[in-house]
């Protein structure tokens, strides 16, 4: 057991509304990458950035699931103590998977995509990326005036393909936030990916 | 010269003065206290409390006071502060056959264990207005035998037993919150009592008559209507075990409905249940009516009328919604009406033209 | 600042809701997301949904404009900019480029919006469909199956018997060639600014319990046929304070014999161009 809890927002109300904006605005558009930089540390290997975009999303009403590596007793203390969320084991039942570039092809296969009634009953992946370089991308659709590139590491192309099939998928299909130490970025079921080099 | 029209605050301010003159309405009378609408206007309590979905006398009571008297609005009042009260978890069932009994009868049977208690009812008042109620001193009442077994078993408890009637359906599972999620059709029955339990009583009172008069007829009898006190327990997490922590007044109405059987079911007696907190014994026996109506589906019956159409009835009853979108039309919709004045008088113009084209 | 509820009037668990619902509806453009909506402390029809949404986005940074028909100082404006004052103690303006979040009950903007702005809209009934099928259990079907059959048939029987589609405002338009969507009762006049605009818009119904967003820069077309492209309302006259001849225009009714006046119905835009004609 870890021997003291580190603390969440300071100002709950405020800080998660601002961490919220920059989550908003990342969604809103794609593979734009944003600072986040909350005003607390979180018990590693867990960023704070990842940190707060949980304690902004997560509750008892959303299941969370872990990659090995994040299954820290001090992570899984934090994460129940400040979000009260259930640490979920089964991969299709989470609302929110944590994982990273290693654990990410999997869970992206695994995640729930809703139901053509209810796209919106489907799974967000936040995955922990060391930071933003590395495969270049571009992309296409809402939220993007004509083309952005944006890259990101390690992630490798069986996640891309995965990504792909993702964005065929449309309107079903996960979300995916990348968490660097201090930004984010996201890139929704919506967007359309190409890889460098790819026709 | 035109000057747009300015000022909405000072507009809204205003308002809100006059309005405050109005409900205190001449200073030379007496202001009526909140404990005196608790304790002498206890049905109208009941009903704010019952359609806010908060047992608190005394808020409603202050809602009322407020509203000036328009439940509805107390309902929304009380309502909008519930919304803000944080939540500790949910108590465990309420047991209503250990109900302190007040008023217990059933028009199935002449006589039951424990007996019809008539306890205090309007129903064989005769409507005279009593001018000089308000002035006399009432006289003690007499409360009848102290010994009375104040609790008893439930009516269609005891008649279960035969077999005659349907089990009380017992879904497992922890029943659905429409407070809390959205409510999704086709709704199970959990969320249709929860809706209706909110809703307004003159919208039930009018389905559950509607299906009286032959619009999804179900033959109902009053098996048992018991209003009385029960107590609510809670089972905190850290203690593992159940703690009472109240009691609270509340009407129970069960329904028992002749039901010829379908192809999944054999014939047998069917139930509709109502229940509200406090006396609103017909708000009780609406829900009871309009609940065994909108059983169509898991009974296997014809949904021919619109007390059994669910999506009609759960998204009509709530009388705050309601409110609020009829009253909305109160706002301005002057861009739209423009928008409609133009496309009025441009199909006019065109029609005009076409009679002109025809007559040369 | 009103002290005793929390930021912004919401409990952060209402909040956590509403912004996951916010989430998914810029994930799935034009997509109705089902969320808990609570009740306000204002009634239903009054904006209660665009109220949660701006309740869940809102940050001490923002600058908030509200307006209702195009107005900041219409009554209910007034009210809601008056709520957000004393529940999160933000700033607020009534000109449209000062502001990060604008509010808004049946009008867009004459200004073009940017990137670093967010406007939300206050929507009565989001379902496009729902005055040709009343049963939601039918029109989730429609938009699953993508099936707006029911939509083109109905403007297309406006178009035999009228010879136009007799749709003013709310008219109906397709979110990123997926699903048909309520833009809100704005005058139709408004769609086009809908359409690959710079800043996110986000609809919130209150009493119909759904959210749902159009990102920027997103395709936003509204429904027509080839032979009779969509078009806006036109004025014969200029408004009559500015002289405007782009923008849209309230009527006035002057007097009983018929005298009326037409002008600007955004009143920030208005006074803008009659300070740079001054």
């Amino acid at each position: 057991m870890s021997t003291e809890l580190l603390s969440g927002f300071t100002d709950h109300a405020r800080s998660s509304a601002e961490a919220f904006r920059v989550m908003l605005d990342a969604m809103a558009q794609p593979g734009r990458i944003l600072p986040l930089t909350p005003d607390f540390a979180a018990p590693a290997p867990l960023f704070a950035s990842t940190a707060a975009i949980c304690l902004t999303l997560c509750d008892y009403d959303t299941p969370l699931w872990l990659d090995d590596s994040l299954r820290e007793t001090a992570v899984i203390d934090y994460l129940r103590f400040h979000t009260g969320a259930r640490i979920e084991n089964d991969r299709p039942q989470a609302s929110f998977l944590l994982c990273t570039p290693a654990t990410a092809a999997e869970a992206l296969a695994q995640a729930s995509i809703g139901n053509a009634e209810y796209p919106d009953a489907s799974a967000t992946l936040i995955i922990q990326v060391p930071d933003f370089s590395g495969d270049r991308l571009t992309l296409k659709g809402p939220g993007i005036k004509d083309e952005r590139v944006f890259t990101t590491a390690g992630l490798g192309a069986r996640f891309w393909a995965l990504m792909d099939e993702n964005h065929q998928l449309f309107p079903l299909g996960r979300d995916v936030y990348f968490a660097a130490p201090k930004e984010i970025a996201a890139l929704p079921r919506s967007t359309q990916i190409k890889r460098e080099g790819q026709a | 010269m035109y000057v747009a029209v300015k000022g909405g605050e000072k507009a809204i301010d205003a308002a809100h003065r006059l309005l405050g003159e109005e409900r205190r309405g001449n200073p030379e009378i007496p202001e009526i206290t909140t404990t005196q609408i608790g304790e002498q206007l206890t049905l109208a309590v009941d009903r704010v409390m019952t359609e806010g979905s908060l047992y608190d006398r005394e808020l409603a009571a202050v809602a009322i006071k407020q509203a000036r008297g328009d439940l509805i609005e107390a309902i929304f009042l009380i309502r909008a502060s519930r919304t803000t009260l944080p939540r500790y978890g949910y108590s465990t069932p309420i047991e209503t056959s250990d109900m302190l009994i007040r008023r217990r009868i059933s028009a199935a049977f002449k006589d039951m264990p424990g007996g019809q208690i008539l306890g205090p009812t309007f129903d064989y008042t005769h409507r005279l207005l009593e001018f000089e109620a308000s002035e006399t001193p009432a006289a003690p009442v007499e409360t009848g035998p102290a010994d009375l077994d104040r609790t008893m078993p439930r009516v269609l408890d005891l008649i279960g037993a035969e077999g005659l009637i349907e089990a009380a359906s017992s879904t497992s599972g922890e029943p659905g919150d429409l407070t809390r999620e959205p409510l999704a059709f086709p709704a199970d029955r959990d969320l249709r009592l929860q809706s209706l339990v909110r809703g307004d009583e003159g919208f039930l009172l009018a389905l559950g008559y509607s299906t009286q008069r032959g619009y999804g007829r179900s033959h109902p009898f009053a098996g048992e209507i018991r209003y009385g006190e029960v107590s609510v327990s809670f089972t905190p997490e850290e203690l593992g075990f159940e703690i009472e922590i109240g009691a609270i007044d509340i009407t129970e109405c069960e329904m028992i409905n002749q039901f010829k059987g379908s192809a999944g079911v054999p014939p047998q007696f069917t139930r509709g249940y109502g229940l509200s907190f406090g006396q609103c014994e017909r708000k009780a026996m609406s829900m009871a009516l309009v609940d065994r109506a909108l059983r169509v589906r898991e009974l296997d019956e014809e949904q021919t009328a619109p007390a059994q159409d669910e999506e009609f009835v759960l998204s009509h009853a709530d009388n705050v919604q309601a409110t609020g979108f009829v009253e909305h039309l109160k706002l301005p919709h002057y861009v739209d009406f423009q928008a409609e004045l133009e496309l009025l008088r441009r199909l006019r113009r065109e029609v005009q033209g076409l009679d002109q084209e025809a007559a040369e | 600042m009103t002290t005793g509820y929390n930021f912004a009037y919401l409990n952060e668990q209402t909040k956590r809701m509403i912004r996951r619902a916010l989430l998914k509806a810029v994930a799935i453009p034009g997509y109705q997301v089902p969320f808990a909506s609570r009740e306000m402390p204002m009634p239903y029809g009054w904006g209660t949904g665009g109220v949660q949404v701006t309740a869940s986005i809102l940050t001490p940074q923002d600058t908030l404009k509200v307006i209702d028909q195009g107005a900041d100082d219409t009554t209910n404006a007034v009210s809601i900019r008056k709520f957000f004052v004393r529940t999160a103690g933000v700033a607020t303006t009534e000109e449209t480029e000062k502001a990060s979040i604008i509010q808004t009950r049946h009008r867009v903007p004459e200004a073009a919006l940017r990137e670093d702005q967010i406007l939300v809209y206050q929507v009565p009934i989001p379902e496009p469909l729902r005055f040709l099928e009343p049963r939601e259990t039918e029109t989730r079907k429609m938009h699953a199956l993508e099936e707006y059959g029911i939509m083109h048939v109905k403007l297309y029987e406006d178009i035999a018997r009228h010879g136009h589609i007799a749709t003013a405002y709310a008219y109906p338009a397709k979110v990123n060639g997926r699903y048909v969507f309520d833009p809100s009762p704005i005058p139709k006049f408004d769609n086009p600014k809908l359409d690959d605009c710079a800043a996110l818009q986000l609809f919130g119904a209150g009493r119909e319990k759904r959210i749902y967003a159009v990102p920027p820069y997103t395709k936003v077309r509204s429904l027509d046929f080839e032979d009779h492209p969509f078009s806006v309302q036109k004025w014969e006259e200029p408004c009559a304070l500015c002289g405007s001849t782009t923008t849209y225009l309230d009527e006035i009714i002057l007097d009983d014999k018929g005298k009326r006046m037409f002008v600007c119905s955004d009143t920030d835009h208005c006074r803008k161009s009659q300070e740079k004609a001054a």
